[in-house]
């Protein structure tokens, strides 16, 4: 932080009370000078007249504080506030002083000036006896006597001025009476002369010799819609004359005055009215001259012939008019008479198009009708070529032949015909697509015609009679179907309207042939659903049989164990009678051994009867901390009997760091039942062997069973852990012991995977985490009886 | 000759012209005049309630040494208390090194203003 003077000063303006802030480091070794004692206002006033900082601290020494003083700004802007009003009303009080005193000044100064201009007014208006009043000798008082004597000079001029004045409006009154006799004169003169003018009854202009109207008479107003006063000064030419005209009368007038023009000949000029009309008038122009023969007017006369042209041109217009209204009318009637032989035409080719569609629908009503009854596609086909051959107005030959395409050969082969010669069947019963007219139509797909026995005819016979074919392919989306030979007589002519029908043919051919063969293709699927239906039947009924048996080992697992339990009773009694027995000291060593046996024996049956117990009781779900090799031992126990009939050898190889893993134990228990029962039931009956092996791995144990039985065959080792899929028939084994097994596995986050050679037997991996969390088995897994009967 | 001369209208007469240029004159030479005394003595006042407000400033300094050097606020306060009674003084507060408010006292009721010490 900076300190100025050993001080950090501060506003804080934006408070409600507004603050100085004065922040001051406080240092450990700050000295005060030694003030005088004086009051607060003398130091003040001593300090502000030394100019020095007061009370003037050493800014050295090392910081330990800081204080901070905030002095309230109120009381200074209070003061500040005072002094702003004092000021203003200073400031008011000489305004207002210098004002009034402006206005004496300024009255002082400007009187004399008022004065003066007031009585310069008077003066300006004509009262020359005002004088303006002297002043003191300054420079207003000399312009005051200047201004004087200039008015005592123009009151002199003014005098003087009003006695010429007289004199020269007597000699004006003279000369006015002296002009009002010549003007009388003169207009009695021009008024007798305008009215001859009046009386013609022609337009007449006299122009000067810059064609300025110099005199027109009455008609000429009337004819050009002015008035006289009007008219009188301007230019003939600029303004009346009819601005495409003006240039040929502008001629006209120079060659009379030059002479080159004669007096008595005839022009026409066109006129503008003062309504903008535009009059035609026939003008006589003669030239006025003085008596020195100086040409000094022309003199035109003109003759309104407006009307006579219009009419003129209104007869000549309407006579054009009527001639092209014939030539429009002739025209027409050429035009109509056409367009009546046209429709005629169209009337004639629309009767033939109906009366052909007709007959067109007949014969595809009639096709239709064919398509409907119950005939095969043979049969049908039959009977359409015959329809269509006997059609009476088409001009074919009563032969020909229905090709169909056969998918497996990619040929067409022939399906119907109608008397046609044996060799032709023979020839014609298959057609290679590409190959004579009926191949070209199929690959083509468009209609193939030939009058005559030429090349593209390929299959034909020495001695044929000549003959001309209609090939038409059978098309349905696009795909062709087959293809519609008919025969024509050689030279016959192929028709648009032939070849549409012939179109029309073989679309509605397509149709039927399309929904018979989609007829059949139903009736197949039919047929197959029928064989799926009954072979679903028998699989359901084996599955039926399947569930029956597992009903029965249900019901025979419940039967074990309620007799098991009701065994467990009688035989805890014979062990304890035993035992007493065994405690007497008469008996002899041969009974001693026989009671010992006796008990063992008790013993092994209260211990089967506990594992029958465990066995049909259902899973409890609950997970705990195993021996694996304890539980493997179990499950031998519990099989020992069978797997000593069977004669299996068993083999175990224990490893001897296998931890206890966290699972659920009736569940693993099952699945090494089911394992080891399958081992057992696939092995010989002399030389079996079945190995039980143990591994730990990283975070994982294994548990091998490998034995030597006849394997799985390879068709069956994608099934093997399907529900219900067994090699063992109906009443040994459900299908159920490995799907059951492979879902307790995977449950417990394991693996279970399958070996199998028809020479060296099955082996099964079994895979189980060692560190899990809870098992995610569920809690009704099938019970242990599932797999009594074993699994595959 | 005179009286067809068309009677020409004087926008402002000479009078007012007069009146109003001194008038102007005098407005701005007051106002000129009151500006500059009013600044003078507002700059005057600031400035000693600034040197007043120092002397204070360095008076309180001199006197909290001890205390802040002690940490004890207890005597601050008393100095503060005694401080806050002088004239203007609106506010008093005492800070160590680091910027923490040792103590502090205000005459008005609204807060006191508290800075922020930048080393």
């Amino acid at each position: 932080m900076e300190f100025k003077n050993n001080h950090q000063i501060s506003y804080d303006k934006n408070r409600e009370i507004p603050f100085l802030n004065i922040l001051t480091p406080i240092r450990t070794n700050s000295t005060v000078k030694k003030q005088p004692d004086l009051s607060q206002d003398d130091r003040l006033l001593e300090l502000e007249q030394k100019f020095e900082p007061p009370f003037p601290q050493e800014d050295t020494g090392k910081i330990i504080g800081y204080s901070q003083l905030s002095i309230s700004l109120e009381k200074l802007i209070y003061e500040k506030q005072g002094i702003l009003h004092a000021g203003f009303l200073i400031a008011l009080t000489i305004i207002a002083v210098g004002t009034i005193f402006s206005f004496a000044f300024a009255q002082m100064m400007v009187g004399p000036i008022l004065a003066m201009t007031r009585t310069t007014t008077e003066i300006a208006k004509g009262n020359l006896k005002l004088r303006v009043n002297k002043y003191a000798k300054d420079e207003i008082g000399v312009l005051g006597e200047c201004f004087n004597s200039m008015v005592d000079s123009l009151e002199k001029r003014d005098t003087e001025i009003q006695k010429l004045n007289k004199s020269l409006e007597q000699k004006v009154k003279e000369r006015t009476k002296k002009l009002g006799i010549l003007n009388m004169q003169l207009r009695q003169e021009r008024d007798k002369t305008q009215s001859y003018l009046d009386i013609a009854g022609v337009m007449i202009v006299v122009l000067d010799v810059n064609y300025n109207i110099m005199l027109i008479n009455n008609k000429g107003c009337e004819i050009l819609g002015y008035e006289y006063n009007e008219i009188i000064g301007e230019n003939w030419l600029d303004n009346f004359i009819f601005p495409q005209n003006r240039q040929q009368q502008k001629t006209i007038f120079d060659g009379l005055m030059a002479g080159e023009i004669k007096s008595f000949e005839y022009n026409e000029a066109v006129l503008l009215t003062k309504d903008g009309q535009e009059r035609i008038i026939l003008w006589h122009n003669s030239l006025l001259k003085d008596e020195n023969k100086k040409v000094v007017a022309i003199l035109a006369s003109g003759e309104d012939i407006t009307k006579r042209k219009h009419a003129e041109q209104e007869l000549k217009n309407y006579r054009i008019r009527l001639e092209d209204l014939v030539k429009k009318r002739t025209v027409e009637l050429i035009n109509i008479n056409k367009q009546l032989l046209e429709e005629i035409n169209e009337r004639k080719k629309a009767d033939d198009a109906l009366q052909r569609k007709h007959h067109i629908q007949s014969a595809l009503n009639s096709m239709l009708n064919i398509s409907i009854k119950p005939y095969n596609l043979e049969e049908m086909l039959n009977k359409i070529l015959k329809h269509i051959v006997s059609i009476p107005w088409l001009t074919l030959q009563s032969r020909g032949a229905i090709f169909l395409v056969d998918n497996t050969t990619g040929k067409l082969v022939m399906q119907s015909y109608c008397r046609l010669p044996e060799n032709l069947q023979i020839m014609c019963a298959q057609i290679p697509f590409g190959k004579c007219l009926c191949g070209k139509a199929a690959i083509s797909k468009k209609i193939q015609f030939a009058n005559t026995l030429d090349e593209c005819h390929e299959n034909r016979k020495e001695g044929e009679l000549p003959h001309g074919h209609y090939c038409i392919p059978i098309i349905s989306s696009d795909k062709i179907l087959g293809v519609l030979n008919l025969y024509v007589k050689e030279g016959h002519r192929r028709t648009k309207d032939e070849e549409e029908f012939f179109m029309a043919i073989g679309n509605v051919l397509a149709g039927i042939i399309k929904r018979k063969q989609a007829e059949e293709g139903l009736r197949k699927a039919r047929d197959e659903l029928e064989l799926r239906v009954d072979e679903r039947t028998a699989e359901l009924k084996t599955i039926h049989e399947q569930l029956l048996h597992i009903e029965k080992l249900s019901a025979l697992g419940k039967l074990a164990a309620s007799v098991a339990h009701e065994f467990n009773n009688p035989v805890y009694g014979i062990s304890m009678v035993l035992e007493e027995l065994a405690e007497n000291k008469y008996l002899d060593l041969r009974d001693k051994k026989s009671i010992s046996l006796a008990i063992r024996e008790c013993g092994r049956i209260s211990r089967l009867i506990n594992s029958l117990q465990d066995f049909y009781r259902p899973s409890s779900g609950l997970a705990s901390y195993v021996n694996i090799h304890q539980l493997i031992d179990d499950i031998l126990h519990f099989c020992g009997k069978k797997l000593k009939i069977s004669k299996v050898k068993i083999i175990k190889e224990f490893t001897e760091d296998m931890p206890e893993i966290f699972v659920v134990t009736d569940q693993i228990k099952q699945v090494f039942l089911n394992i080891i029962t399958n081992a057992e039931e696939a092995m010989p009956l002399v030389s079996g062997c079945l190995s039980i092996q143990t591994r730990v791995l990283k975070d994982k144990i294994q548990v091998i069973f490998k034995d030597n039985g006849r394997g799985i065959s390879k068709k069956n080792m994608d099934k093997i852990f399907e529900p219900f899929f067994t090699t063992k028939g109906t009443v040994k084994g459900t299908g159920l012991g490995l799907s059951v097994s492979y879902g307790i596995i995977k449950g417990h986050k394991g693996d279970i995977f399958v070996e199998s050679n028809s020479d060296a037997g099955t082996t099964f991996t079994i895979e189980l985490p060692i560190k899990q969390s809870k098992p995610q088995v569920e809690q009704a897994v099938a019970p242990m009886y599932y797999s009594m009967g074993g699994g595959i | 000759m005179f009286g067809k001369r068309k009677k020409q209208r004087v926008a402002l007469g000479l009078q007012p012209k007069f009146m109003t240029y001194i008038v102007c004159i005098i407005v701005l030479t007051s106002a000129l005049f009151a500006g500059h005394h009013i600044h003078k003595l507002d700059t005057i006042l600031t400035r000693e309630l600034e040197e007043k407000g120092q002397i204070i400033a360095n008076s309180l300094t001199y006197n909290t040494k001890y205390g802040v050097m002690t940490q004890n606020t207890k005597i601050l306060n008393k100095l503060l208390a005694w401080i806050i009674q002088e004239e203007d003084v609106g506010a008093a507060v005492i800070y160590d090194v680091d910027g923490v408010v040792l103590a502090k006292k205000s005459r008005f009721k609204q807060n006191i203003p508290i800075l922020v010490i930048k080393k």
